[in-house]
């Protein structure tokens, strides 16, 4: 799966919002805040084909996490993104 | 503050985010403590069309000073989301607009055509896409624009004045720069529209990926100014107005002939309120005395007084709750607006501008009498 075109990550008040450039108007249902965690994936997996073991890989590289764990953890993120209709 | 809705600590607030977002650096984190009341915050700053200013320079402060309810500021995150969205709708619209208006001279002014002089071109909030043009541009950009709006105002025929919309982008032609404060000034402004568009070196800004046509520097200059000035002593004006002024004088000081200037402004009698817009953009917003062309310490007195006007009436007087008189019939309309205008609008600021507020009085009076005895 990947990051679908035109969704972009920006930090506003100090809050990581990813949302469709653009589009008329924002929708605001399909507005997504990351925590530090995610928008740091979020960045690294623009533009990339990516799964769960990609995104637990980034995770072990940079934070003290096990691979069990950040498997986990990147399975719950996926499903989110998913839902909020950010990947494809 | 007179007049003003908000506390003085909330107006301290906005003005310190607004020069952060303006001028780089972090605000004055003292100044935002566990008692800020962000909701003031935002709504002043929605007043004053500045959220996304503001928003940037919340972004500059330490964690420790931004709420522990993050929703707080939910508000500024979702106006600079819209925001983006909107200058990037508008942003790829004016180069197809401008293709299809080729050989009618048109060039854009104001609002877009003054994002790119921002620090975040994005984050200026955007309005309609206002075009001038000179007499036969006029009819033939109508021509061409016309038949595709989705929306099509009433023609304002004395001064050349066209809206029309695409969709929701509101597109305004004008012909004229008519500012209904004094014929006298009218007619020499049309003069000096008349030499911008002889000149035959063109200026372009980039918007959307192209070179869109636009004034002078010169000419732009005194041209913003000019349109603030018409909503200070009518409609209302908001900090937003000021600062695309000052924005524009800050990143074009080097290209605007000061000579040629100066001499604008002396010959149309507006240097005095030039100066006093000048320094309080210096002492407000931050802007260096370098930004402003003409800047003199003398005529700083009057900030304060600015100040709270445009906080009493927000941008284009959205706080003032004037009544709609469109229903009225047209002669009740005209004499309503005539004694709106001549009355209220031009004598409000005699305690800050006694001089300039006679002058665009009797401006004004002239005008209403010669609308009136058109109507009649």
């Amino acid at each position: 799966m990947k990051i679908k075109e035109g969704f972009i990550l920006r930090t506003i008040c100090g809050q990581s919002v990813v949302s469709a450039e653009g589009s008329a108007n924002v929708n605001f249902s399909k507005l997504v805040s990351l925590n530090e965690t995610a928008a740091y994936l979020f960045e690294n997996l623009v533009g990339k084909e990516f799964d769960a073991s990609v995104m637990a890989d980034l995770l072990t590289e940079s934070y003290e996490v096990d691979r069990e764990t950040a498997l986990a953890d990147s399975e719950k993120l996926i499903e989110q993104w998913q839902g909020a209709g950010i990947v494809e | 503050m007179a007049g003003c809705r908000y506390s003085g600590i909330t107006v301290e607030r906005l003005l310190e985010l607004v020069r952060s977002g303006l001028h780089g650096g972090a605000p004055n984190p003292s100044l935002f403590t566990e008692d800020t009341d962000w909701e003031s915050l935002y709504r002043l700053a929605h007043d004053q069309t500045v959220v996304c200013l503001a928003s940037e320079g919340i972004d500059r402060l330490p964690s420790s000073s931004l709420p522990k309810d993050e929703t707080r500021l939910d508000p500024f995150v979702g106006d600079t989301l819209m925001t983006a969205s909107r200058n990037s709708l508008l942003n790829s619209f004016i180069p197809k607009l401008f293709h299809r208006l080729e050989g009618t001279g048109a060039v854009l002014v104001k609002g877009q055509s003054l994002a790119p002089f921002y620090p975040s071109p994005m984050k200026r909030q955007p309005g309609d896409i206002d075009i001038l043009l000179m007499d036969e541009g006029y009819q033939e950009a109508k021509k061409l624009l016309l038949p595709k709006a989705s929306k099509v105002e009433e023609e304002v025929v004395e001064i050349l004045h066209q809206g029309l919309f695409y969709g929701s982008v509101e597109v305004e032609l004008h012909g004229r720069i008519s500012t209904g404060m004094s014929r006298k000034l009218d007619k020499k402004l049309l003069t000096i529209q008349k030499r911008m568009f002889s000149r035959p070196e063109r200026t372009f800004v980039e918007i959307g990926g192209e070179d869109i046509p636009v004034p002078d520097q010169n000419f732009n200059a005194l041209y913003i100014f000019i349109h603030f000035l018409q909503h200070y002593w009518s409609s209302g004006l908001g900090l937003r107005q000021i600062v695309d002024w000052a924005v524009f004088l800050r990143k074009n000081n080097n290209l605007i002939d000061l000579q040629a200037l100066r001499s604008d402004l002396e010959d149309l009698s507006l240097m005095r309120l030039w100066r006093s817009f000048g320094c309080f953009a210096v002492e407000y917003l931050g802007f260096s005395k370098r930004d402003i062309p003409f800047y003199d310490g003398r005529y700083s007195g009057k900030g304060e007084k600015i100040l709270s006007y445009l906080l009493s009436v927000g941008n284009f007087g959205k706080l003032e709750g004037r009544k709609d008189n469109s229903d009225m019939p047209v002669l009740l309309r005209k004499m309503d607006s005539f004694r709106r205008k001549v009355a209220g609008d031009r004598l409000r600021h005699f305690g800050t501008f006694p001089g300039e507020s006679l002058r665009f009085f009797f401006g004004a009076f002239g005008y209403g009498i010669k609308r009136l005895t058109d109507t009649i």
